[in-house]
């Protein structure tokens, strides 16, 4: 498609009409476009007022009984700066028995015990692969790649590759929920070739999630995820879904 | 409301108020259920979608951000993606009968915007989009409130791919048109801030 070819599918964008093929070829463009940049700009504020040209309907009154209602099913939110407890210790010390030091003893050893067993709850529960991303993260001279969502508008994370090249991560959240007969699936895309190389049994699309990509970064142009059966996409290795993100590698 | 009180409520929020949720779904549930409605066709799958988008205001206060536009815009926003994807969940992209058409005299809001948050360039423009011919403004409502791309609106409504495209550009044109044309000082400023 030539630049103009581009220029002229801004509008579809805005509204996104695109088919997958366009919009990563728009997407390119606009990177580095100005003049792309700035139409997209009026058309993206040309859409936001096409919302307004939907007929009034009144909300049913029971949805705010109802939204009370899962509001209140649902853990609170705790302020971080709750108050701090005065203790004040007690003026006149006096000498213990055996008994009472027995007793206080074995209250101070239950006191650990309770406060060791609590500790190791609240550590943080690392989601699987976490700990391999935080190391690498952890790492000097690593690349970063963002996730660009393409059809799952709230999709982020990004692909963090240890020096070298050898280790990757792939950190995922925000994507569109998907029913019990669907799965996610990862795509390794490379000029004409697409590998599927996993699919996701997650139980929302929520996350975030951690996964280790296998293949040498220098194997991979772009990695994109769809939504497919819960066996996979029934092409094999071509996905049938929108394309919910990509992860563009090669340059 | 102004933007003022609305950042305060979403301030409350964050730190777990529910009352200040409850303000703003009294404000705003009827622009949300309205836009999942039209996406949707049907009470049961709007009621749903509107609930979950402020259970998502509940979770996610601080996305928004008010540099970038008014929080009416964002809400209904979030509101029409949540709708298209269930839409998609559901399997059945094809629109409610009728419901292509039916908003031939677009509705402005008045009542939530109010005079002094519409400006007449956004009149002008809703106007105008009542004014395309219908195959241009069908083709722009069936990707904007139904999540079809060229292909799909092609082949539901059996036209040439083509003429899709030319039907979505031309009335997008047309709106560009009268959104880019010069116009007084203040309406200038607040082009960027519906």
């Amino acid at each position: 498609m030539t630049r103009e070819d581009l220029l002229n599918l801004i509008p579809a964008y805005a509204i996104g009409a695109l088919d997958d093929d366009e919009q990563i070829a728009l997407e390119n463009l606009l990177k580095t476009d100005a003049e792309a940049q700035e139409r997209l700009q009026d058309y993206t504020a040309i859409a936001d007022i096409l919302t307004f040209a939907v007929p009034e309907r009144p909300a049913p009154a029971h949805l705010k009984a109802d939204l009370k209602a899962r509001l209140a099913a649902r853990p609170k939110i705790v302020p971080k700066d709750t108050p701090v407890q005065n203790i004040t210790p007690s003026k006149s010390p006096r000498l213990l028995s055996f008994t009472s030091v027995a007793i206080a003893s074995a209250a101070i050893l239950l006191l650990v015990l309770g406060f060791w067993f609590v500790m190791t709850q609240l550590e943080p529960q690392l989601a699987p692969n976490e700990g391999l991303f935080n190391e690498i993260v952890a790492q000097a001279n690593i690349d970063r790649f963002a996730v660009a969502p393409v059809s799952a508008d709230d999709a982020s994370g990004e692909l963090v590759v240890a020096s070298g090249g050898e280790q990757s991560v792939l950190r995922i959240a925000s994507l569109p929920d998907i029913s019990e007969d669907q799965s996610y699936q990862l795509w390794v895309i490379t000029g004409d070739t697409v590998q599927s190389i996993g699919i996701f049994h997650w139980t929302t699309g929520h996350g975030p999630y951690f996964v280790p990509i296998q293949q040498p970064i220098t194997e991979i142009g772009t990695i994109a995820m769809t939504i497919e059966p819960f066996e996979g996409s029934p092409l094999g290795n071509e996905p049938t879904g929108d394309i919910l993100f990509g992860v563009e590698v090669a340059s | 409301m102004s933007e003022t009180p609305i950042n305060d409520l979403l301030n409350q929020i964050q730190v777990g108020n529910e009352d200040a949720l409850i303000q703003l779904h009294e404000e705003f549930s009827t622009p949300v259920y309205s836009v999942a409605y039209r996406v949707l066709g049907n009470s049961q799958d709007a009621e749903e979608v509107t609930q979950d988008v402020f259970l998502k205001l509940w979770d996610k206060a601080y996305s928004f951000d008010s540099d970038k536009g008014k929080f009416i815009s964002w809400i209904l926003t979030i509101t029409r993606r949540s709708a298209i994807d269930r839409l998609r969940k559901r399997d059945r992209r094809d629109p409610p009968e009728n419901s292509i058409s039916m908003d031939a005299a677009p509705y402005l809001w008045e009542t939530k915007l109010g005079t002094e948050d519409m400006t007449d360039l956004q009149r002008s423009l809703l106007s105008v989009l009542g004014e395309l011919p219908d195959t241009q403004r069908d083709a722009i409502y069936l990707s904007y409130f139904h999540g079809m791309s060229h292909s799909d609106i092609s082949a539901h409504l059996n036209r040439p791919l083509g003429t899709v495209k030319s039907h979505i550009r031309l009335g997008m044109q047309k709106l560009r048109a009268i959104w880019t044309q010069p116009t007084t000082q203040i309406d200038s400023e607040r082009r960027y801030s519906s």
